[in-house]
């Protein structure tokens, strides 16, 4: 049995390179901040970031410079307002331009599941007439066949690599994950390499049936890295801290103090467990 | 808002759409008790919940002890079968022929100067939904423009046959009314521009004006 259990630090030196196409998925549940801390530590540049919903993780890729380029539908702080950096990114360039993708949750569910299916697009409904194809030219249309309806046609998704948390992983690979899930599955199926980040690693996953399963033959490599998707909840494991991104607020705000909270909180730290004790120093 | 819910509607509120989400309850709690409630990924009826204590985010799993089924995230932006009856959206910007804007804003220059969050899941499921309606959580003349600077949500577009000219009328004709602090505007007019039909009690002529309010929307001078 070839283990596919990797430290973090190691999975993404070896996965993710400069330029590459990066989705770092999961749905307010789940959502792989370690990851995304690391790839900031190592200086990765250039980065087409891919994520139907971008919030704090990656508000923090871009304003350290990662990205160049963001596919997405949504990008906010949930329940809190505006992603400072993103919008800094977007309408003054700082600190760097930032070319958008921009696409609809359907949208970006629907490329993911064309990718997945080696298909080269997908088919929506609901653009006709909208803006979407002039802020976004590939977005297009195509007659369907047998009726002749118009309908919106995107070009399928197929991420360099996707990164998703999970609650548990064993040695060969396999993950599984539980709770509610957003687009995990179409973004995992979809890429050439897949990092997964979990709060354990188990000599055998529990028989769980309906628990999400990913398969050791798609996993490039697992990570085991607990809290992992802190801020944001792993069911069974930890809740939401919900004053954290109400806080993020404030720390994005102004580029400088940004600047410093990455400093000080995520490149001084030397991994999440250092993050995490970091943060408990100023709590 | 909770006057146009009817009796057996399945309703997905987001979470940070407060005042949909308490019409939605106040319907449920009154005239509408078999209404299923989709909140934070769970399909329900609260009629007998003893409490209903406000989430913090849209997908809060403690929600869950509620549920009568859980829905998957994709499905709700793409499925008929999945998609509410009835939905609401929102918008930076609102036209007079109800189209509706969360891209962004653009300068005198025609540039995008502001950028807007993007447009979720509102361009399907308005599509989906079998009555769809706009909320404006502030009646403003910046919120209610002539044309929208980039269409998210397709309402009337340049009004008249247009939505049926881009067969669009599969599911709904289009946004029924738009609903705002100070009253309800809607578009039941063969040209499908917007018009006031009702002030809210207590919004006086100097309000109205103050805000922009004219009988014909369109007119916002």
């Amino acid at each position: 049995m070839t283990s596919k259990v990797r430290p973090l630090g190691d999975a993404i030196a070896t996965h993710v390179r400069d330029g590459a196409c990066v989705a770092l998925e999961g749905f307010t549940h789940l959502i792989p901040f370690a990851a995304g801390h690391e790839i900031i530590r190592q200086g990765r540049r250039n980065l087409h970031l891919v994520r139907m919903t971008p919030d704090l993780i990656y508000d923090q890729m871009i304003g350290m410079g990662c990205a160049s380029k963001l596919t997405f539908s949504w990008g906010g702080n949930p329940g809190v307002g505006s992603l400072h950096r993103l919008r800094d990114a977007v309408e003054h360039q700082w600190p760097a331009p930032l070319a958008l993708d921009e696409h609809t949750h359907a949208g970006v569910a629907a490329a993911y599941s064309a990718g997945a299916a080696g298909l080269p697009f997908a088919t929506l409904r609901g653009y006709l007439g909208t803006d979407l194809p002039s802020v976004n030219p590939r977005i297009r249309s195509v007659d369907c066949p047998f009726t002749g309806e118009r309908l919106a046609a995107v070009p399928a998704l197929n991420p360099d690599v996707t990164i998703l948390h999970a609650q548990r992983a064993d040695r060969r690979g396999n993950v599984a994950m539980h709770g509610i899930v957003g687009a995990q599955r179409e973004a995992a199926f979809a890429a050439r390499a897949l990092i997964v980040t979990v709060e354990e690693i188990v000599d055998e996953l529990p028989p769980a049936m309906n628990g999400i399963v990913l398969p050791h033959w798609i996993v490039s490599a697992v990570a085991p890295c607990r809290g992992g998707a802190y801020p944001s909840y792993v069911h069974d494991h930890y809740a939401r801290d919900n004053g954290f991104y109400q806080r993020w607020d404030t720390i994005a705000r102004e580029r400088n103090g940004f600047l410093a909270w990455m400093n000080r909180h995520v490149l001084a730290s030397r991994d999440h467990a250092a993050f995490l004790a970091s943060l408990r120093e100023v709590a | 808002m909770a006057r146009v819910l009817e009796d057996g509607d399945r309703l997905f509120v987001g979470a940070n759409l407060h005042v949909p989400r308490a019409g939605a309850l106040y319907a449920h709690m009154t005239h509408a008790p078999n209404m299923k409630l989709s909140v934070g990924m769970v399909t329900t009826n609260l009629l007998n919940a003893d409490l209903l204590e406000p989430t913090k985010f849209s997908t809060d799993y403690r929600v869950s002890r509620w549920a009568e089924s859980i829905v998957i995230h994709n499905d709700i932006f793409e499925r008929p079968q999945h998609c509410s009856d009835v939905f609401f959206v929102g918008g930076m910007q609102i036209d007079r022929f109800g189209n509706t804007n969360l891209i962004g804003i653009r300068d005198a220059t025609g540039t995008l100067a502001v950028r807007g969050p993007g447009s979720l899941g509102t361009t399907t499921m308005a599509h989906y939904a079998k009555r769809y309606y706009i909320y404006a959580p502030t009646h403003s003349r910046s919120v209610f423009v002539e044309r929208c600077d980039y269409i998210s949500t397709f309402g009337h577009g340049e009004g008249g046959d247009h939505r049926a000219r881009l067969r669009l009328n599969q599911f709904n004709e289009g946004p029924r009314q738009v609903i705002t602090p100070l009253g309800v505007l809607d578009f039941e007019t063969p040209d499908h521009r917007m018009r006031l039909t009702h002030v809210h009690p207590g919004v006086g002529r100097r309000g109205d004006r103050q805000h922009g309010l004219r009988t014909r929307a369109g007119r916002l001078d």
